[in-house]
């Protein structure tokens, strides 16, 4: 019965075409660099009281919120906002309708002290292209400063990118105590699930180059 | 019974057939373009007491804010809660593609009316014989 096999086939074809219509789609999303991290700073971690590496020693004890990052090398210069936990215990991200704020977790370390300093934004929300779409392209050396609510601008110079998938997220290289002032700048990538949300994350990981 | 009136229920069957499963099809997809989940954590896993509430920073003596809510040790250093697994920051931006869709089942509903219109020949075929 040919007719009834390509009215079969047909069916199959529009039931297939609607399978693919129904299917999130994306290009995956990759770090652009995959080589040595640059090297770590040699300046020796601070002790109690004394000064950071370039930073005024009356600064040092002072924690100032952070409210605008700068990354010269991809165009970025958006707000910060403070983010917290949600009720399971997973960090806040900002809004999905504001694609453009950068969330500074305020549990962890101020720009400029001790410890890391993190910092998430969304690669792309259905809205388009949000404020770390360009993260990926970051490379080793390049520059990254925070303005903090006291006025004083964190420079910072990035270590290493690095790319994970969520059920594996590093949590001690993401939230763990370091000797000394760094900066964690948190998004997405990988590939785009059925939940409509990307795989992996992307942490970009940089050191303290001028302190505030 | 007519042979008229049957060849005409036999296609009006497979045409309310292949309606349904298209209408299926769609609901299905509207549903699942719909669904924006901020997270995919299922709330089966939720923890039954948050680790935190989020607060604004404290003011300091000196009139600025702080940077934590939480204690701060000699150092400077936070002594704080650290956030369980990765982040959800991002999520597809087409999603699901509604073109492909209605293009989809207006084929696929071509194919069962193919299907239901090959089935009511073949009977005909088999009356007449």
């Amino acid at each position: 019965m040919p007719a009834a096999s390509a009215g079969a086939l047909v069916l199959a074809l529009g039931l297939g075409t609607v399978a693919y219509g129904l299917t999130p789609t994306g290009e995956p999303v990759r770090i652009a660099y995959t080589g040595p991290d640059a090297a770590a700073p040699t300046h020796s971690p601070p002790t109690a009281g004394a000064a950071l590496p370039g930073s005024a020693p009356d600064v040092q004890r002072t924690a100032s919120p952070p409210v605008r990052l700068l990354i010269p090398r991809i165009g970025v210069d958006a707000p910060v906002g403070p983010v917290g936990l949600n009720g399971d215990g997973t960090v806040e991200v900002p809004p999905l309708d504001r694609p453009d704020r950068v969330g500074w977790y305020r549990d962890g370390a101020a720009p400029g002290l001790p410890g890391p300093a993190v910092l998430l934004g969304h690669y792309r929300t259905r809205k388009g292209a949000a404020v770390f779409l360009q993260l990926p392209k970051l490379r080793p050396g390049d520059t990254v400063q925070v303005r903090r609510e006291d006025g004083r601008t964190v420079s910072y110079r990035v270590r290493a990118i690095r790319q994970f998938p969520k059920s594996a997220f590093p949590t001690d290289l993401v939230y763990g105590d370091t000797p000394d002032a760094q900066l964690r700048l948190v998004t997405c990538g990988g590939t785009i699930g059925h939940d409509g949300h990307y795989s992996d994350n992307i942490v970009v990981l940089a050191d303290l180059a001028d302190g505030p | 019974m007519s042979r008229t009136s049957t060849v005409h229920r036999s296609v009006r069957s497979a045409l309310v057939c292949a309606g349904a499963g298209v209408a299926v099809v769609l609901s299905a997809g509207a549903a699942a373009a719909d669904g924006s989940s901020p997270s995919p954590v299922p709330s089966a896993t939720r923890s039954a007491a948050p680790s935190a509430v989020p607060t604004l920073p404290p003011v300091g003596p000196d009139g600025t804010r702080q940077g934590s809510a939480l204690p701060v040790g000699p150092d400077g250093r936070r002594v704080g809660t650290t956030p369980r697994g990765g982040a959800q920051t991002g999520e597809a931006d087409a999603g699901t593609s509604p073109t492909a869709v209605v293009l989809g089942s207006v084929v696929a509903l071509a194919g069962a009316a193919g299907i239901g219109t090959a089935v009511v020949r073949r009977r005909r075929a088999g009356a007449q014989a």
